[in-house]
């Protein structure tokens, strides 16, 4: 048997009560009951006394008038269903308390009985799904708040439509001063760039994407790190993404790292002065310095010698991982061929080669291969790569390879005929002490550190690596370097520099030097021009100090472009007095030198690059 | 008659081994063990070269080559700075103290003695 449905009518006029209890008699399926309050105060009593399934609301009654009854009455009981009764006249005051959360409205003249009882019915229906709706919300809420991780949800342009608690907490951000911004314009010193690279790269790949050590300010100075994974999400919308991004604050696990790294560098850069006492002593006998020696003597001294090279090695190699892994690796950029330091590295392993009787081959374009990086980094890179391949390889050849530039890239390889690397062992080539040509033999084993910091060492400058094996087909090792222009040098090293000044502000200096009329000055320098605008970049560099200070030449305009990090205005036209001084004395040439400086001239990269086309006035 | 050498470091037998070769290469041989010993020494009998540790006790290298390279009296004096520290940083702070070379330890014994017959006026 159905249960009986308790309904309250809440109506002043009694006859109306009475027509609408007559009405409801002859529909008792499902049964009601029916109870009646002349005023809302009478009504608010009765509802605390029972229970309702459902109220029938007149707006007007003696003690409250118009939609207020309506809010007042759902304000007390906001899980029972209302039904607001009203005359033709008001029907817009019903659907006002429709949208306020009444479940539906009735025009008091139309009533019939087969109507009221659907209608209460529905609204019974209509607010158990609310309801459930409601609780379901909550549970997911809940859920989502109690998630230990920072999480913040962004729509496809970038807008924050969730932020948790704990990104509230972390990030000591109210949801409200975020909620329906652009996460672009909040107003959180955190390392805004990179998160935002880390965004469009999600966006792009449509792939998840981790952001390690973001860095951020607290409110009290402290910076803390946070890790990200930044999710993509199809939307409900068709072709439309969300964005996830799950993050904590990974400080306690960066400083352990760091204390790792920094014990690991303190304790090799120790071994350094007794392995040099131990290293010149071996040597000063074996060089006859104290005295004769018989041949087993020296036999034996130069096994320990080698071994002491090895050893040396070793910390050198442990110390370029922590300086890597730190992100301290320094890389001194200046314009070098490729192919040069290919060829010369190429040359190191002519005894190797002979040896164990391996060509060695080059492969590169005519002319010179010209990039902006650190030679003796990429002079490492290459020796790296050519010593794996002559300790797992036994027969055949060894190629190297670089490439012509090609979209903005240069390619070069380093391709091995040896015994190869498993499949299944090639995602972890390029990690921390990874060594799969063990069983080769005695002599052969190295700290297995050389490909991790190849890798290191092209990131750091801009690159990539990759790796190309099967056991038995050989190896072939990839890296990329980016080619940039002189100007593109700049402005990244500046993009670079703001952001640092961002997080510790200091001011940053900027200075663009050509020499006067340089289209004219070409011509008259003709084959000249080079020693020039390189005798030019050297005057620069000579008078840069700093080893933050960043200068680039681009050869064919003459032009110098130069940051100068923490360098004040006032500091610039010293520094550019006297670069026009020496210049003068020099070339007997004029100079054109134009200024900008960060934050007087502008507090963004657009600004500054403006003001820095504007010319000084030339002195006389 | 002989070029006279200072070496200037904290551990006494880098000292040695450095003079073990130089006296090998004919050269007279001088020593101190800390900054300020090697100033003095330096100050007192001029030699023909220094040979200078950088993280010294009592005053560091740095000071004791910039000081040395301020003063007209010793300015000509050319200095090795002897290290074992790799970093740029620190290359860079050398050059500004004035000094004439940078060797770091480990060190190549043949690298070292070309760069004091570079150094030395013939």
């Amino acid at each position: 048997m159905p249960q009986t449905l308790k309904i309250l009518l809440i109506e002043d006029f009694s006859g109306y009560v009475q027509l609408l209890t007559d009405t409801l008699s002859a529909y008792q399926n499902p049964p009601f009951e029916l109870e009646s309050a002349p005023s809302l105060k009478a009504g608010l009593k009765k509802i605390a006394a029972a229970k309702f399934d459902v109220i029938l609301l007149d707006l007007n009654l003696p003690d409250s008038r118009g939609i207020d009854t309506f809010v007042s009455l759902h304000g007390e009981c906001p899980q029972i269903p209302i039904v607001v009764l009203t005359g033709v006249d008001d029907q817009n005051m019903a659907l006002q308390a429709v949208r306020k959360g009444a479940q539906d409205y009735l025009v008091k003249g139309d009533v019939d009985g087969k109507l009221l009882a659907s209608v209460m019915r529905y609204a019974i229906e209509r607010k158990r799904g609310e309801l459930e709706l409601r609780q379901a919300n909550a549970r997911s809420e809940l859920l989502l708040s109690s998630i230990t991780s920072i999480l913040i949800g962004l729509d496809q342009n970038g807008t924050v439509t969730h932020w948790n608690l704990v990104a509230e907490r972390t990030l000591e951000t109210p949801a409200a001063g975020v909620l329906n911004r652009p996460l672009a314009d909040c107003a959180i010193s955190w390392d805004r760039q990179a998160l935002l690279s880390a965004l469009e790269e999600c966006r792009q790949n449509k792939k998840p994407v981790r952001l390690d050590n973001l860095a951020y300010q607290r409110r009290d100075g402290d910076t803390r790190y946070l890790g990200f994974s930044i999710i993509p999400i199809p939307a409900l919308e068709e072709n439309t993404v969300q964005y996830l991004l799950f993050g904590a604050d990974v400080t306690a696990r960066k400083q352990i790292d760091q204390l790792k790294n920094d014990f690991v560098s303190t304790v090799s850069h120790e071994l350094r002065t007794p392995l040099t006492i131990v290293q010149e002593g071996v040597s000063q006998v074996l060089d006859g310095i104290c005295g004769p020696t018989t041949d087993m003597q020296r036999d034996t001294l130069n096994l320990c010698l080698e071994a002491i090279e090895r050893l040396a090695r070793i910390i050198d190699e442990l110390l370029d991982i922590s300086k890597i892994e730190s992100g301290r690796i320094a890389i001194r950029r200046e314009a070098v061929d490729l192919k040069e330091l290919a060829q010369r590295a190429v040359a190191a392993f002519e005894i190797p080669s002979r040896q164990k009787n391996l060509p060695l081959r080059l492969v590169a374009p005519h002319g010179p291969v010209e990039v902006f990086a650190d030679p003796d980094r990429i002079t490492q890179v290459f020796t790296n790569l050519i010593g794996n391949a002559f300790k797992f390889t036994e027969r055949g050849e060894i190629e190297i390879s670089v490439s012509a530039p090609k979209a903005k890239m240069i390619e070069c390889s380093v391709s091995d005929t040896g015994r190869g690397i498993a499949r299944e062992d090639l995602v972890k080539a390029f990690d921390k002490f990874q060594q799969f040509g063990r069983e080769i033999g005695p002599g052969e084993k190295g700290t297995g550190l050389g490909l991790a910091i190849s890798k290191g060492l092209v990131e750091a400058h801009g690159g990539s690596v990759r790796i190309e094996s099967g056991l038995g087909q050989g190896t072939r090792v990839f890296f990329t370097l980016p080619v940039k222009s002189a100007e593109e040098l700049f402005a990244e090293q500046l993009s670079r520099q703001l952001a640092e000044a961002e997080r510790n502000p200091v001011p940053i200096s900027l200075l663009k030097v050509v020499p006067d009329n340089a289209a004219k000055a070409r011509e008259a320098a003709g084959p000249e021009w080079a020693a020039l605008t390189e005798g030019l970049h050297a005057i620069v560099k000579s008078n840069l100090r700093r080893q933050a200070d960043f200068s680039v030449l681009e050869a064919s305009s003459g032009t110098v472009w130069i940051v100068l990090p923490a360098t004040q205005k006032e500091e610039l036209a010293a520094v550019a007095a006297r670069i026009r001084q020496i210049f003068a004395e020099r070339f007997h040439l004029p100079l054109l030198i134009s200024s900008a400086a960060y934050p007087d001239d502008g507090d963004n990269e657009a600004s500054l690059l403006k003001k820095l086309e504007e010319i000084w006035p030339r002195k006389s | 008659m002989a070029k006279k050498i200072l070496v200037v470091d904290d551990e006494p037998a880098i000292v040695q081994m450095v003079i073990n070769r130089l006296k090998a290469s004919g050269y007279d041989c001088l020593s101190a063990y800390d900054g300020q010993e090697g100033l003095e020494i330096a100050q007192a009998s001029r030699p023909d070269l220094i040979i200078l540790d950088l993280m010294l006790p009592k005053m560091n290298g740095y000071l004791v080559c910039s000081l040395l390279k301020k003063d007209v009296r010793f300015t000509k004096i050319p200095i090795i700075l002897f290290t074992a520290k790799a970093q740029d940083e620190d290359r860079k702070m050398g050059e500004e103290a004035g000094g004439d070379a940078y060797i770091v330890k480990p060190f190549n014994a043949s690298v070292l003695l070309e760069k004091i017959q570079q150094l030395l006026p013939a």
